[in-house]
């Protein structure tokens, strides 16, 4: 037997311990290959997905790596940690630190080559079930059910060099390293903390801070500055709360008579506070963004239907200057009656085109812009018989009242792509007629569908006499008829629709439907879910073993602990007991913090996204999957845990 | 017991140096902390020490007085603040990182007070690693372990993993690995520290066999009375600091009765 062979068993037999890490590594690069590979499908970048997904994706792509490179990280550290006894044991028995250098940059090289191996494997195994899963959810296929090479090339160069570098300074740090240093790393010296009621209120305030900041944000996108800094503010406002909050606490607590156990379990997580409150708090906020992150977008997704009601109100719509008379309302009363739909509501009304410019402001920001002049009673009409269609719209509604002569409503309904109005005072031009008018409100109501043709959606309302004048001289070009069908069930339009735009196509009529928009949106939506639960999924799956490595990191520590415990005439089950308790804080704290956190984000989410049910219902199914994910770590981690630290009992 | 094995026929690399003392230490000083911190913490002050061949040497002390830090300065596990450490004829200040991790390969065999076994390997195995660490392999090595297992009664537990043993005989196994390549110098840190009374004196009568029959240079570590009493000199530290000596020239029974007088003088606060 020499000494390669006595490594070689050493590390074989510590095999539990390569797989904690071996086993998110694996998962690591067969995500970036199953990503990677999609991305360098010609479908994807050319396709009908289009640059939106591809931008979602690559960007996905890149938020994958970064969260495998720090895991991967973190994991190698641990597990180093781990064995610095060992390394401190070879030191002691001569081997030299540029020898154990080596032996961990190989290592860590080894296990870096047998992780990319397998995840390509793997990735390369999963690819038709991920290209299968595109195909349903996506309604696309991106292509053949094979890994590119570029795929291996790109992953294996990406991790590889993550590895090497790895390799590299992992097995630096050790060798710089004292064997009494190495020694203390395994077991390392901790002190009990003091309770620190001051600095436990002052995160506590400044989480409530950050809290109160992200929930009263108002309904505009946040910017990146502002996301980073809240997103700091929360993380420090956390890791203070759970390093001085649960020291005050613990110490509290054992003022207070406890029972024998209690006290144990109180002293043993005070003294180990230092340790977990790092770990807490980066798996606080990892699972509080893997929950913001797959919550809205299944909240979206959920809401898709009633996004797509919204967008286009109207179950059918077209639209045609003044003067075309085909395809006539009671024609496409009739499709829609001979399809099996019951028309709720239709009109036949016409509209003016104009510009609108800001006054006082410069052209790049002031105008003009499109705009389509509807008189207010129409406006009011339209809303009303919207809301007998789809009553849920009557969060939007809110009806016009009298206007002056020269006042206006502004119809604006999207605002999240628009700034703040430059000011109130603008010039409406109709044909020649030019109008000074004051912007009395905005409303952000959806009468007309978007991108109805020749019309904008952004609508000004005035009343009728004004309507009256514009109307009188404007020109031909500018005066539109708009007819509009609500039917039921608008799922079941698809053939209406299909009928009305041939009847429709050879004229300048524009035909717009709510049945159109929701396939269109299904794709996008479908793959802001796919990818957020994936990246949620592998945050998950990297929080479960970020908690049971940590949980193993004190194995040795508790071995000792547990075993005086019993020579002091603790039962078997009271020790598993206290360890239960303890693991089961471990993993549900963090959730705790999680779910807070997401909570508020997810309020702050519906500041921007009025779906609020939908997007609420969604989020508490995610919560719960997530909970039980981690339950399911929890369960294994502790049979697992018992079996290795309860065999000293 | 009947130790049939002769460990150390000769000190291993110590020939024709008969007048080298294993173990020299010059003004050995030794600071913990930040320098003139308010932190910082002295651990030797002025030591000096030495150790000729063949001698047994229990340092003693109040916890706290240093003797661990001496003893990691002397296997080169430390770096001294300053003062200068020789083991066998070699100033360790003087050598690299590696130097030292090679000397103590070759010439120096550490015994802890929690064993420090890999869990992993055999007790055999265990015993095998410094061997396999300087490329021995084949069927002499293999006897060689035998050899040394079977001197310290261990023998018939080779193909057993450390925690399928008693406390006892995993301080064996780290003892047979300590002496399985022939070291100038034994380093013992508490090794009776987490042993029942029984294994403790075994390990202590063991421990004086090596040096008696074999010549073994040891220094060990202890705050028991009892265990130093098996050794030739016992020299006392307190706060850092070389306190007194004990020579031990006659039964042992004589001997640890003079070294518990002498720690009652020690707690008292007078010099012997």
């Amino acid at each position: 037997m020499n000494w390669r062979r006595l490594l070689f068993k050493n590390s074989r037999r510590q095999a539990a311990r390569y797989a904690s890490y071996l086993a998110p590594s694996v998962v690591a690069v067969a995500v970036a290959v199953l990503f990677v590979n999609f991305l360098l499908e010609p479908g994807t970048t050319t396709g009908p997905l289009g640059r939106f997904i591809e931008a979602l994706l690559t960007v996905s792509a890149v938020v994958v790596v970064l969260f495998s490179a720090f895991f991967l990280l973190y994991f190698h550290r641990l597990l180093l940690r781990l064995r610095s006894p060992e390394f401190a044991l070879f030191t002691v028995l001569g081997v030299t630190p540029r020898q154990i250098g080596r032996l961990i940059a190989r290592e860590t090289a080894v296990l870096g080559v047998v992780a990319i191996v397998c995840g390509w494997v793997l990735g390369a195994g999963l690819s038709p079930l991920f290209d299968w899963t595109l195909e349903r959810v996506l309604a696309q296929s991106p292509g053949p059910w094979n890994v590119r090479p570029a795929t291996f090339l790109v992953t294996g160069t990406l991790f590889g060099a993550m590895f090497f570098v790895d390799a590299l300074w992992s097995g630096t740090r050790i060798r710089r390293q004292s064997p009494i240093a190495l020694f203390h790393a395994g077991r390392r010296t901790q002190t009990t903390r003091k309770p620190r009621p001051f600095v436990a209120l002052l995160s506590l305030a400044a989480l409530g801070s950050g809290y109160a900041l992200v929930a009263s944000h108002g309904a505009k996108p946040p910017s990146l500055q502002w996301t980073l800094g809240t997103l700091a503010l929360v993380t420090v406002a956390t890791y203070g709360l759970l390093r001085s909050g649960l020291s005050t606490f613990f110490h509290w607590r054992r003022r207070s008579s406890r029972s024998g156990m209690r006290l144990v379990v109180g002293a043993r997580l005070l003294h180990r506070l230092s340790d977990h409150a790092g770990t807490y708090t980066v798996v606080a906020i990892l699972t509080g963004m893997a929950l913001t992150g797959f919550g809205a977008a299944f909240g979206i997704q959920a809401g898709t239907a009633a996004n797509a009601v919204h967008v286009d109100p109207w179950t059918v719509q077209w639209v045609a200057p003044l003067g075309i008379h085909e395809p006539s309302l009671s024609a496409g009363k009739r499709i829609a009656h001979e399809n099996g739909l019951r028309i709720q509501a239709s009109t036949d009304i016409s509209v003016l085109s104009g510009n609108l410019w800001y006054q006082h402001v410069s052209a790049d920001r002031g105008g003009p812009v499109g705009v389509t002049v509807m008189p207010r009673t129409v406006f009011n009409r339209l809303g009303s018989l919207l809301l007998h269609s789809h009553p849920h719209l009557g969060v939007y509604w809110v009806p016009v009242p009298p206007l002056g002569k020269r006042e206006a409503v502004l119809d604006l309904p999207y605002p999240l792509l628009t700034g703040p109005l430059p000011n109130r005072n603008i010039n409406l031009r109709v044909g020649t007629r030019s109008l000074s008018l004051t912007i009395r409100t905005v409303t952000q109501t959806r009468v007309l569908n978007e991108s109805a043709g020749g019309v904008s959606d952004l609508l000004l309302i005035v009343n009728r006499s004004t309507y009256a004048k514009l109307a009188a001289q404007s020109a031909g070009a500018d005066r539109w008829s708009v007819r509009s069908l609500g039917a039921s069930p608008w799922q079941a339009s698809g053939p209406t629709v299909t009928a009305l735009h041939h009847m429709a196509a050879p004229s300048s009529v524009t035909v717009t439907d709510t049945w159109t928009s929701y396939r269109t949106s299904i794709p996008v939506f479908a793959s802001l879910v796919f990818t957020s639960g994936f990246l949620g999924g592998l945050l998950c799956l990297m929080v479960g073993a970020l908690l049971s490595l940590r949980l193993f990191a004190q194995a040795q520590e508790d071995r000792r602990q547990f075993r005086a415990l019993a020579r002091m005439g603790a039962t078997p089950s009271e020790t598993r007991r206290m360890m239960t308790a303890e693991i089961a804080l471990l993993f549900i704290l963090p959730w705790l913090l999680g779910a807070a956190d997401s909570t508020v984000a997810m309020t702050a989410f519906t500041h921007l996204y009025t779906m609020t049910a939908a997007v609420w219902t969604a989020f508490m199914a995610v919560m719960i999957v997530y909970l039980l994910a981690l339950l399911g770590f929890f369960a294994a981690s502790r049979a697992s845990y018992w079996r290795q630290v309860g065999r000293a009992l | 017991m009947n130790y049939t094995y002769v460990v150390y026929g000769k000190v291993q690399g110590m020939e024709g140096a008969e007048d080298m003392n294993p173990v020299t230490m010059r003004d050995v000083t030794k600071f913990y902390g930040r320098k003139r911190g308010a932190d910082m913490v002295s651990a030797l002050q002025g030591v000096n020490l030495t150790v000729s061949a063949g001698e047994f040497v229990s340092i003693m002390g109040p916890s706290g007085s240093g003797k661990t830090t001496l003893l990691n300065l002397l296997a080169g596990l430390d770096r001294p603040t300053s003062g200068t450490v020789e083991v066998a004829g070699q100033r360790l200040d003087a050598l690299s990182p590696d130097a030292v991790a090679r000397l103590r390969r070759s010439r120096v065999g550490f015994v802890f007070q929690d064993f420090n076994l890999l869990d992993t390997l055999t007790l055999a195995e265990n015993v095998w690693l410094p061997l396999a660490l300087e490329g021995h392999k084949g069927p002499e090595t293999a006897e060689r372990v035998s050899q040394v297992m079977t001197a310290l009664g261990v023998d018939s537990l080779s193909s057993r993993y450390p925690y399928e043993v008693s406390g006892g005989q995993q301080q064996r196994a780290a003892v047979a690995r300590a002496l399985v390549s022939r070291p100038a110098l034994l380093l013992a840190d508490e090794p009776t520290g987490n042993l029942d009374s029984g294994a403790a004196q075994d390990l202590l009568a063991l421990l004086s066999t090596l040096h008696q029959e074999d010549h073994a240079t040891i220094v060990m570590v202890t705050h028991d009375p009892f265990a130093a009493s098996y050794s030739q000199r016992v020299i006392l530290l307190r706060d850092g600091q070389v306190y007194g000596a004990l020579h031990r020239s006659g039964e042992r029974r004589v001997f640890f009765q003079e070294i518990l007088d002498m720690l009652a003088v020690v707690e008292s606060g007078n010099r012997p």
